[in-house]
């Protein structure tokens, strides 16, 4: 027999305002990251700029949060002193809420202060834009939605060097199509930005396929694991497989090794 | 002296261009548009509706513009499991709501998991108002107490 309490187990409200559940939240933020280059003991400023593009007012909060790439586990694996990559300690924001009437624009001021102690390296964290509903006495019932937009951060100390390799190379089967893993090791202190391409050769060194693979970041001291999803069938057989990735600098990692495709 | 002073404060203002990739990132501009700002559940049985449906799907669109061909990211992130209103302490695991997002892509299916963001769309390059809609799905169980719940969801659209 059910318990008389559950008989009704979820009474999500359905009090919420009608003007709350019919309003829209429609805002902007340009430019969507900070790249700067500032000296330990040094500071610099960015400017970012939200706007309104809903009917009605808007209030804005912004906050200084970590940001990470990738997701730790899956697809990005940090080793031992990754975590120490963070500068969101040093931003500060010069209006951290305020309220945007329809159509307007408000330029924010990021003030980025590098502790004198900082090593070389290039520091991630993230000035982070939510849109609260203009109407904050509405009945809080129910599930609220709210968007937020993301101004990245990336703040180099001092002329960190780029440095790289690829760990490996392999091809799976999954949900019938073949999936190359691309496994790429940074071992600087920066973020590695890799485009590049995978190919494969057949017995006589003939390139039977070739594949780019679209940018990629792997953080600092840290493995990237990439999947590239081939679009049509492969012929079964045993192949030279070859991946090549370039660093901004134009160097280029290489990776060969032998393959077989099921 | 004026020339030692000045310097260090133009080398802080130096935009590096190129240390993660060679676009200029300074006219890329994100948009992001969602209705309504609120959805609920209304209560039903569980034996007679095990899932129920969001009264409302929440419509997204997204414009990215300037990015060339870089990664984009949307993330739906909950702030915490389903509080109840009444008893302030009675919670339901908020990953006893999923939702379906069309167009696929870029718009992708998931569920709700506190405090950690979940992917909901990703691509690569600009987007000109790429439209879609998320339905919202609650698992209906005997299991939760009855009450009424609240929490919020946090739409976060990044690009790198």
């Amino acid at each position: 027999m059910k318990h008389p309490n559950m008989v009704f187990p979820l009474l999500l409200a359905c009090l919420v305002g009608v003007s709350a559940a019919q309003a829209q939240t429609s805002f902007s933020l340009s430019p969507v990251q900070l790249n700067l280059k500032i000296a330990a003991g040094r500071s610099g400023k960015g400017t970012l700029t939200v706007g309104n593009d809903s009917y009605s007012s808007v209030r804005v909060q912004a906050d200084i949060e970590n940001w990470t790439i990738g997701t730790i586990g899956s697809d990005m694996f940090p080793a031992e002193g990754a975590d120490g990559f963070s500068c969101r300690e040093w931003i500060q924001v010069d209006d951290s809420g305020f309220l945007l009437k329809p159509g307007d624009r408000r330029e924010i001021s990021a003030k980025i202060s590098v502790p004198s102690t900082a090593e070389p390296g290039q520091y991630l964290a993230a000035v982070c834009f939510k849109a609260l509903a203009g109407d904050t006495t509405r009945d809080r019932s129910g599930v609220s939605i709210q968007g937020q937009l993301i101004a990245v951060v990336f703040v180099t100390v001092g002329n960190p060097q780029a440095e790289g390799s690829v760990l490996d190379l392999a091809v799976e089967k999954k949900d019938g199509r073949n999936v190359f893993f691309i496994r790429v090791k940074n071992s600087s202190r920066i973020y590695l930005s890799l485009t590049g391409e995978i190919e494969l050769r057949n017995a006589k060194g003939k390139k039977i396929f070739s594949m780019d693979m679209p940018e990629e970041i792997v953080p600092p001291l840290s493995e990237g694991l990439f999947p590239l999803i081939v679009g049509k069938e492969l012929p079964p057989g045993k192949y030279q497989a070859g991946c090549f990735l370039r660093l901004p600098s134009r160097k280029v990692l290489k990776f060969n090794k032998t393959i077989d495709i099921h | 002296m004026r020339i030692h002073k000045i310097f260090p404060v133009i080398g802080a203002w130096v935009v590096t261009l190129g240390l993660l990739g060679n676009a200029d990132l300074r006219g890329q501009t994100l948009e992001l548009q969602i209705s309504p700002q609120s959805i609920s559940f209304p209560a039903a049985d569980p034996d007679v509706e095990p899932v129920i449906i969001a009264n409302y799907p929440i419509h997204v669109t997204m414009r990215i513009t300037g990015s060339a061909k870089r990664p984009w990211l949307l993330t739906l992130r909950a702030d915490g499991d389903l509080i109840g209103d009444q008893s302030g302490i009675e919670t339901i695991t908020i990953s006893n709501i999923d939702w379906t997002a069309t167009p696929s892509p870029p718009y992708q299916n998931g569920t709700l998991v506190a405090n950690v963001a979940q992917s909901a769309a990703g691509g690569t390059g600009n987007l000109n108002r790429a439209q879609g809609d998320i339905v919202f799905r609650f698992k209906n169980l005997w299991t939760h107490r009855a009450d009424s719940y609240s929490q919020t969801i946090t739409f976060v659209l990044s690009a790198l």
